[in-house]
């Protein structure tokens, strides 16, 4: 820095030498890439249209309550983000150029440049076989994994301010929202088990380029488990479980394609998680007869579906999976028992085999094989994305499901410690 | 709405432009600039719609301060008075709404550290940063203070000083365009083939910067500073990833406002002159944002005296523009700190060639080159980092204090074929490509269409990559 003013002549543009039919070609192809491109769309895609604007609008107003002066027009002012965010949504996804070309683009960069996208993240391929694809693995599972301590202050200060302006302020604090469904089954004299399923990398490390062999964890999950162990929760940690069947040679405790485990590993879970409630509780004698009966499943989990490759070139291969459904002795496939002593509140994992919109087969979940080995009705709750707000609130909405249970399993994927969002629901 | 976005280049810069077109065509002289400033309005008001009626409010207190100074031509007391009302709007705006927050959370951190919690300031208000307010405020304020030092006379046009101010090219990113570099340009331009073609160019290749180098590059910087703990190597490309980042993220969105600024008529001001083959900290404050540095130059270092007050006052100077230089970038100590990198090396430099006589320090250029990178390296893991603890976190890592299991995920992550390419490509067009100033100068039919096709290409990524963010939209 200096005091002199003259420096400002560099910066002056001097005058472009380029021939007319150059400059010609330059601003010609352009304009027409530019124009070309919603002409195509509108030609050639699918739309929203304004009633569907309208609708989203409506569904915005009425979800605020508008009072007068400055708090409508904030309300306002929200209102018009939210249709704004609508607009420039609808146009990007409707995009025939996204259309086209992700699902070449995206198998390029797999490919040959070793890269997933925002929501799956691809490993170091294993080895020099080319034919091996990167391991696929979920991005809010790796950056909890590998993200700072969920429980550090600063963090949860960042993430409390992290909500745009308008939404409902986050709770990114678990603690707070645990103890309290914990003090208030308590009252109900139900033993709270909470149970942290981890994430794939976090079992995994070696397919991910880690040389550690055992099990990984955000750094504040160990203090969490023992805060909660000191104030009485009961916590059940499958990860050494997890990483003893990712340890054996003939299995493995993950899916290749899917964010989720494997059937063996909610078999021997589920076992040992019996086992424990077992030793917890005293339950009704047993009283369900439950068979399993096998099945293979074949196909390529919701790692592959969000690559959104091309079909003729999936890169990956489809996985075979053998579930275990668990029918009554007269066949009837398993279902979740209101009234039933044990409650299970979870998310995906929970119900990655029982539902089959997530495509790996029915009635062979977490909650069905927690019933097998109990030998007892299970009720379950689930949300897909949801177990660290929605399925609290499903339990607040629908407490009459508590009447007969001595224990409540809550299955939580880690990722939600670090991205979830921890409300306080109070039971009625 | 970003340049590179599907909305911006598919929709909204055709209807700009269309409108802008035939404002000038049908509209009457005074009236000319109505496309583009309702164009601009509605550019900004897309962020945030409630935040246009606070750039209106800044604008009008502006205009009608510009107007009193220059009809108070002798009256110097109105004219002070009408220049001082102007500062303070604009330096209270910009106080409330980009350092409120950092005042309260000061307050609470302060107290909450000699124990005394209740003394918290408990503040349920916390302000949302208007887009681009940290520019558009300085670009304003310009405008009446050079009309008071009587380097240009008022603009009796409102409409021409609205446009001038929201202009949306280089509405929320700069750069900064002082009222005197573009006061002619207001009242009369050229509109060209060759000008619009060069304008094209300037915003091809500043898409391509974006979309293909600092995006890229952006995500392998994410895994480093996100990580809580990193090997020495992947802490090292971390910040050399962010470093690449901020200057393709920064210097691309500058050659795209450029190119839109041509393509309406107007030669913006160049705002980067590859800043990392700087020999100094002193020629890198040449080089980078060279905008904001003619601006602190202008508007503080030379009012505050410069070098005009002998050696000490000069250091002092240095160093408390470079201070509030960081605090402009962004409400945090660690800005602070950043600026107090800078600000420091300035002093010394400068004091180093008060002694000696020598405008640069000793050694051949290539390691002076190698050592003001390094320095600059270390400063950006500060204008990275959340807070203070991680980017001294960070440096621990980057001499080997942190490595633990996870480190090796992160490395997996890092060091992928793609990433590992942007890397190599941003540093070989970093030290050794020209720049996109000299590289248009002359558009040759090879360079044309080596434009077109990196337009097509960064379209084509920008639509299929959801990774995109936008370093400076923040500041």
């Amino acid at each position: 820095m200096n005091d002199r003013r003259s420096s400002t002549d560099d910066t002056r543009m001097q005058p472009v030498q380029v021939h007319p039919w150059v400059a010609r070609m330059l601003v010609i192809s352009s304009l027409a890439a530019v124009l070309a491109v919603p002409a195509w769309r509108q030609l050639a895609t699918t739309h929203p249209s304004l009633d569907d604007l309208r609708a989203e609008l409506a569904s915005s107003t009425e979800s605020s309550t508008p009072d007068v002066g400055l708090q409508q027009a904030l309300a306002w002012n929200h209102t018009l983000q939210r249709g704004i965010e609508w607009i420039e949504t609808g146009l990007e996804d409707s995009s025939p150029v996204l259309q086209t070309a992700l699902p070449t683009v995206q198998w390029i960069l797999l490919r040959f440049g070793g890269i997933g996208n925002e929501t799956v993240y691809a490993g170091p391929r294993r080895g020099t076989d080319p034919s091996r694809e990167s391991p696929l693995i979920l991005r809010k599972g790796f950056d909890h994994l590998v993200g700072p301590p969920f429980l550090d202050p600063k963090v949860l200060e960042r993430r409390r301010r992290s909500q745009p302006s308008g939404r409902a302020p986050l709770e990114p604090d678990p603690r707070p929202a645990l103890l309290d469904l914990h003090r208030r089954l308590q009252a109900r004299n139900i033993e709270l088990i909470f149970m942290p399923v981890p994430t794939h990398g976090a079992i995994h490390p070696a397919a991910l380029g880690s040389g550690s062999s055992g099990p990984l964890r955000n750094p504040s999950l160990g203090p969490l488990l023992d805060d909660l162990r000191r104030a009485g929760i009961h916590v059940f940690d499958p990860s050494e479980l997890l990483s003893r069947i990712a340890g054996a040679s003939d299995s493995e405790a993950y899916l290749s394609t899917d964010s989720h485990w494997s059937p063996t590993a909610i078999d021997t879970v589920a076992e040992a998680l019996a086992a424990r409630i077992h030793g917890l509780v005293s339950l009704p004698p047993a009283d369900r007869d439950w068979t399993r009966a096998p099945f293979e499943r074949r196909g390529r989990g919701d790692l592959w579906q969000a690559l959104k490759l091309p079909a003729d070139r999936p890169l990956y291969a489809e996985e075979k999976v053998r579930v275990h459904e668990v029918t009554t002795w007269d066949g009837r496939l398993w279902t979740a028992k209101r009234g039933a002593p044990v409650l299970l509140l979870g998310d995906s994992f929970s119900t990655v085999y029982s539902d089959p919109a997530l495509h790996w087969g029915r009635a062979a979940g977490l909650a069905e094989q927690l019933a097998y080995h109990l030998l007892l009705d299970v009720d379950r709750i689930a949300r897909p994305d949801g177990s660290s707000d929605q399925v609290r609130r499903d339990l607040a909405r629908q407490s009459e499901r508590l009447h007969e249970a001595k224990v409540v399993v809550y299955q939580v994927a880690t990722r939600e410690l670090s991205f979830g969002h921890w409300p306080v629901i109070p039971l009625p | 709405m970003v340049f590179s976005s599907h909305l911006f280049i598919f929709y909204f810069l055709p209807a700009a432009l269309a409108l802008y077109a035939a404002s000038r065509r049908w509209l009457p002289k005074p009236t000319q600039h109505l496309g583009l400033l309702i164009a601009s309005y509605f550019f900004y008001g897309w962020a945030n719609p409630a935040f246009v009626i606070l750039m209106l409010f800044s604008t009008s207190v502006d205009y009608l301060c510009g107007l009193v100074i220059d009809r108070a031509e002798h009256d110097p007391g109105r004219r002070k008075a009408a220049v001082t009302v102007s500062v303070l709007v604009n330096l209270g705006l910009l106080a409330f709404f980009k350092y409120f927050n950092f005042g309260i959370d000061t307050w609470n951190a302060t107290f909450a550290t000699l124990g005394l919690e209740g003394l918290r300031a408990e503040s349920v208000l916390r302000i949302t940063l208007p887009l681009g307010i940290s520019f558009y405020t300085f670009q304003s304020m310009s405008y009446t203070i050079d009309v008071y030092r009587g380097r240009c006379r008022a603009l009796r046009n409102p409409i021409d000083f609205a446009a001038y101010v929201a202009m949306f090219p280089q509405l929320v990113a700069g750069p900064i365009i002082r009222f005197q570099e573009v006061a002619d340009q207001l009242q009369e331009r050229r509109h060209t083939l060759a000008k619009s073609a060069r304008g094209v160019a300037f915003f091809s290749l500043g898409l391509a910067k974006k979309v293909l180098l600092a995006n890229p590059c952006g995500k392998v910087a994410d895994l480093a500073f996100e990580s809580h703990a990193l090997g020495v190597l992947e802490a090292w490309l971390g910040v050399f990833a962010y470093a690449f980042q901020i200057y393709f993220d920064f210097s691309g969105y500058s050659d795209m406002a450029i190119g839109l600024g041509l393509i309406l008529g107007f030669r913006f001001p160049k705002n980067f002159d590859s800043p990392y083959r700087s020999a100094s900290i002193t020629e890198f404050w040449r080089r980078w944002h060279m905008s904001l540095s003619r601006w602190l130059r202008d508007y503080l270092y030379i009012p505050l005296g410069g070098n005009r007050r002998g050696r000490a006052r000069t250091y002092v100077n240095l160093m408390l523009v470079m201070l509030l230089g960081g605090l402009w970038h962004g409400a945090a100590w660690t800005f602070v700190v950043w600026g107090a990198i800078h600000g420091s090396l300035l002093a010394v430099e400068r004091l180093h060639r008060d002694h000696t006589g020598r405008p640069t320090l000793p050694g051949p250029r290539p390691v002076r080159i190698a050592a003001t990178f390094l320095v600059v390296l270390i400063s950006w893991v500060f204008f990275r980092a959340p807070d203070l603890g991680r980017a001294v976190a960070y440096l621990a890592d980057m001499v080997g204090w942190g490595n633990n299991p996870e480190t090796a995920l992160v490395a997996g992550m890092m060091l992928a074929p793609y990433y590992l390419t942007c890397l190599s490509l941003a540093a070989v067009i970093t030290w050794c490509a020209p720049q996109t100033w000299d590289f248009t100068e002359r558009l040759t039919p090879a360079k044309a269409v080596l434009t077109l096709m990196l337009f097509a290409t960064s379209v084509v990524m920008m639509e299929t990559q959801g990774y995109n963010p936008f370093i400076y939209f923040i500041f």
